[in-house]
C-alpha cells in the first residue's frame, strides 16, 4: 500500500533544514545524511550530499532529473566484486 | 609521467555457449556495442600469450556477448578460450568527450588541491547511479570524491595529476 496522499511525499526535516541553510548562506558544503528513504525536493538540487551506504558517505550531486527518487537510490549498499571494472571509461559530470 | 597503453582491456572469456563454438563474454558495458562482425581483437592469456582472433558473428545476450571467433567450430574448441582476455586498441575505441576518461589510465593518478596539497593517489573508480565516485587513498587516509565539474576540475593523464576542489565536507 502507497504512502496517503495527504501526508505529502516523505523528507528529512533536518537535511531539509541544512539545505535551507546553505542556500541562505551561498556556502557550498558537502551535508552528510543517513536519511536514504528521504525523497528528494527541488530544493536539494545543485548540492552534493553524502549519502550513508551502511559503510561509507557517498556523495551524490543532486541533479533536476532525480527530484522525486530517494537518496538512497543513489548510493548503492552492495558491490558487485569482479576482477575487472564494470565499465571502461568514467565520465566528469556537468553541473 | 604515466606510460598510456595502446590497449584497452575490454572483458573476458567466461565459458562455451551451445555446441557450435560460441563463447559467452563478459565485456564491459560501455564497449558492448564496439564489438562487431569481421573485426579483429587482441586477446591474451593468463600466461601473457597473445593472440589476434577475427570475430566472425557477435551478439548481445543479457548484458553479456555471444562471440562466435573464426575458425573455432566446435565446443570444445571454444573451451579452450575459456579464462581469454580481450582488448580494443583506441583507434577501435576511437575518441572519448572532453570529460571521460578510460578507468585504467586515470588508476594511480596523484591528486591534488587547488592549493596544492597532496591528497593520495586515486585507487579506485565507483560507478554509482548518480555520479562515478573517485576513491583516493593517501596518508590521511580515504576520501571519496563526487566526479563532477565541481569538484574535478583537471585531469592530466600523460603527467598523472589531478586537481580537485575540494569542498568542505568531503575529507
Amino acid at each position: 500500500m502507497g504512502r496517503s496522499t495527504k501526508k505529502g511525499p516523505h523528507i528529512d526535516q533536518k537535511l531539509l533544514k541544512k539545505i535551507r541553510s546553505l542556500d541562505r548562506t551561498g556556502e557550498k558544503r558537502v551535508v552528510q545524511t543517513w536519511a536514504r528513504a528521504s525523497v528528494i525536493p527541488p530544493e536539494f538540487v545543485g548540492h552534493t550530499i553524502a549519502v550513508h551506504n551502511g559503510h561509507k558517505f557517498i556523495p551524490v550531486y543532486i541533479t533536476e532529473n532525480m527530484v522525486g527518487h530517494k537518496l538512497g537510490e543513489f548510493a548503492f549498499t552492495r558491490t558487485f566484486r569482479s576482477h575487472r571494472s564494470r565499465e571502461a571509461t568514467t565520465a566528469r559530470k556537468g553541473r | 609521467m604515466k606510460e598510456i597503453d595502446n590497449w584497452i582491456e575490454a572483458g573476458a572469456v567466461m565459458r562455451p555457449h551451445g555446441i557450435k563454438g560460441e563463447v559467452v563474454v563478459d565485456i564491459k558495458g560501455d564497449l558492448l556495442e564496439l564489438v562487431v562482425d569481421g573485426m579483429e581483437v587482441r586477446t591474451t592469456t593468463r600466461r601473457g600469450e597473445e593472440r589476434i582472433l577475427v570475430v566472425e558473428q557477435a551478439r548481445e545476450h543479457k548484458g553479456r556477448l555471444i562471440v562466435w571467433f573464426a575458425d573455432f567450430d566446435s565446443r570444445d574448441a571454444a573451451e579452450s578460450l575459456r579464462g581469454y582476455t580481450l582488448w580494443l586498441s583506441r583507434e577501435q575505441v576511437g575518441e572519448l568527450g572532453d570529460d571521460r576518461w578510460f578507468v585504467q589510465d586515470i588508476l594511480g593518478v596523484d591528486v591534488y588541491t587547488e592549493e596544492g596539497e597532496h591528497l593520495g593517489q586515486l585507487a579506485e573508480v565507483m560507478h554509482q547511479p548518480a555520479n562515478d565516485v573517485y576513491v583516493v587513498r593517501g596518508a590521511d587516509g580515504e576520501i571519496l570524491l563526487p566526479a563532477t565539474e565541481e569538484v574535478v576540475r583537471e585531469v592530466d593523464v600523460v603527467a598523472a595529476k589531478m586537481v580537485v576542489h575540494l569542498i568542505e565536507g568531503l575529507r
